[in-house]
């Protein structure tokens, strides 16, 4: 047997079998025992294994291990150990949404009541009602709601058909207003203002004929 | 304290038990600190793998399914750190001349059992790290290549193709620190 050949028997056999057994396997011991070489390499590396072995399984001292399973056991933490916060709040979801409540709250409180979407006029209906130069006229969006308020304070007989009834008259339209009330007031009265003796002026109704 | 791993385990995660911790300690410590040693021969670095596996396998106890399968768990945990430490390690190994260590070869036969020791530990650290780890395994912890094969995430083939390799490798660099006849 050749000594590569010898190496890759060796090698083969050591995968199944234990270093020592090598001793019992005839042809690899027989060039052994030819080849001083192989022999002691050979015995190099199976004696450094079986040092080396030895070392490796010799037995620790128990103190050893004890270390080992305090040193372990202090740098684990118990599993049922809980942080000093998960104590003041054992159900950490609850506490989120009654936070989560208070600052909604919080906002009304400071912001007031939410906003109702309403519906302004378009700006062709603005533009459209200030184009008519008569006030009487104005073709004004009705209001359903500011209709039904007025009406519970006025008289059920009266109807709400004057437009500024129900937008009110701005400072501007009253003067003119005041103007063409009287101007029709004065075409109406054909008869002579009579004055009574407190010095008032009444309005005698024209005789008909 | 008695009981399979995972009435164990369920002592330890639910009531805290100390027992049940330090009852999956005994059961495991040496088997993990054996197998650690086998991989990286110094018996210090042994145990601070063995006690980070540990510690580990501890902290991250909740998230294993089967608590049957603890002792493979830890195992790999085990391995997979100590190939961490391994690879650590060889970066301080190479700025070591390799040369200067192999010329000290002496003639009596206690220096010289020492010599071969010291020798064989640093020419299997110089091995490719796959080789080191299955003929370590193999001829140190004497396990099969079934076994290897499992803690490695290799092949059986693949692992025993390593070993041929490492055995090889490893006559070649005690041949050339004082073996060669």
């Amino acid at each position: 047997m050749k000594c590569r050949e010898f190496w890759q028997k060796a090698c083969t056999h050591l995968e199944d079998h234990e270093l020592e057994r090598l001793e019992t396997s005839g042809p690899l011991k027989e060039h052994l025992r030819k080849c001083k070489r192989c022999a002691r390499q050979w015995d190099g590396i199976s004696q450094g294994f079986s040092q080396l072995r030895e070392d490796i399984h010799k037995d620790m001292d128990p103190s050893f291990w004890q270390d080992m399973r305090r040193e372990v056991r202090s740098q684990i933490k118990r599993p049922d150990e809980k942080k000093w916060y998960q104590g003041l709040f054992p159900r950490p979801f609850a506490w989120a949404g009654a936070l989560a409540a208070s600052l909604v709250a919080l906002f009304f409180l400071f912001h007031g009541q939410p906003h109702k979407v309403t519906r302004f006029p378009a700006a062709q209906d603005i533009v459209a009602m200030f184009d008519q130069s008569d006030p009487f006229e104005v073709d004004l969006p009705t209001n359903e709601f500011a209709i039904g308020s007025l009406k519970t304070d006025m008289d059920d007989s009266e109807e709400l058909t004057d437009p500024y009834l129900l937008t009110g008259v701005s400072d501007s339209w009253s003067g003119v207003l005041d103007e063409a009330g009287q101007d029709e007031q004065s075409m109406e009265m054909k008869g002579p203002a009579s004055k009574d003796k407190t010095g008032s002026v009444s309005l005698v109704a024209p005789k008909r004929a | 304290m008695t009981g399979n791993d995972s009435d164990l385990i369920n002592a330890w995660l639910h009531d805290g038990d100390e027992r049940a911790f330090s009852a999956l300690m005994t059961r495991y410590q040496e088997q993990v600190f054996y197998l650690v040693r086998s991989m990286v021969l110094d018996v210090e670095d042994a145990k601070d793998v063995t006690q980070k596996a540990f510690i580990k396998a501890f902290n991250n106890l909740k998230r294993l399914r089967k608590k049957d399968n603890f002792r493979g768990w830890l195992l790999k945990i085990a391995v997979n750190l100590a190939r961490d430490h391994l690879r650590t390690r060889r970066k301080h190994l190479a700025l070591e001349p390799w040369t200067e260590k192999g010329t000290e070869v002496t003639p009596e036969r206690r220096m010289m059992d020492r010599e071969i020791k010291r020798h064989l530990k640093e020419a299997l650290l110089s091995l490719p790290p796959r080789q080191q780890e299955v003929v370590g395994l193999r001829l140190l912890k004497g396990l099969s290549f079934k076994e290897i094969s499992h803690l490695l995430d290799m092949k059986e083939k693949t692992a025993r193709t390593n070993f041929h390799f490492g055995l090889k490798a490893l006559r070649a660099l005690m041949a050339q620190r004082g073996l060669r006849p």
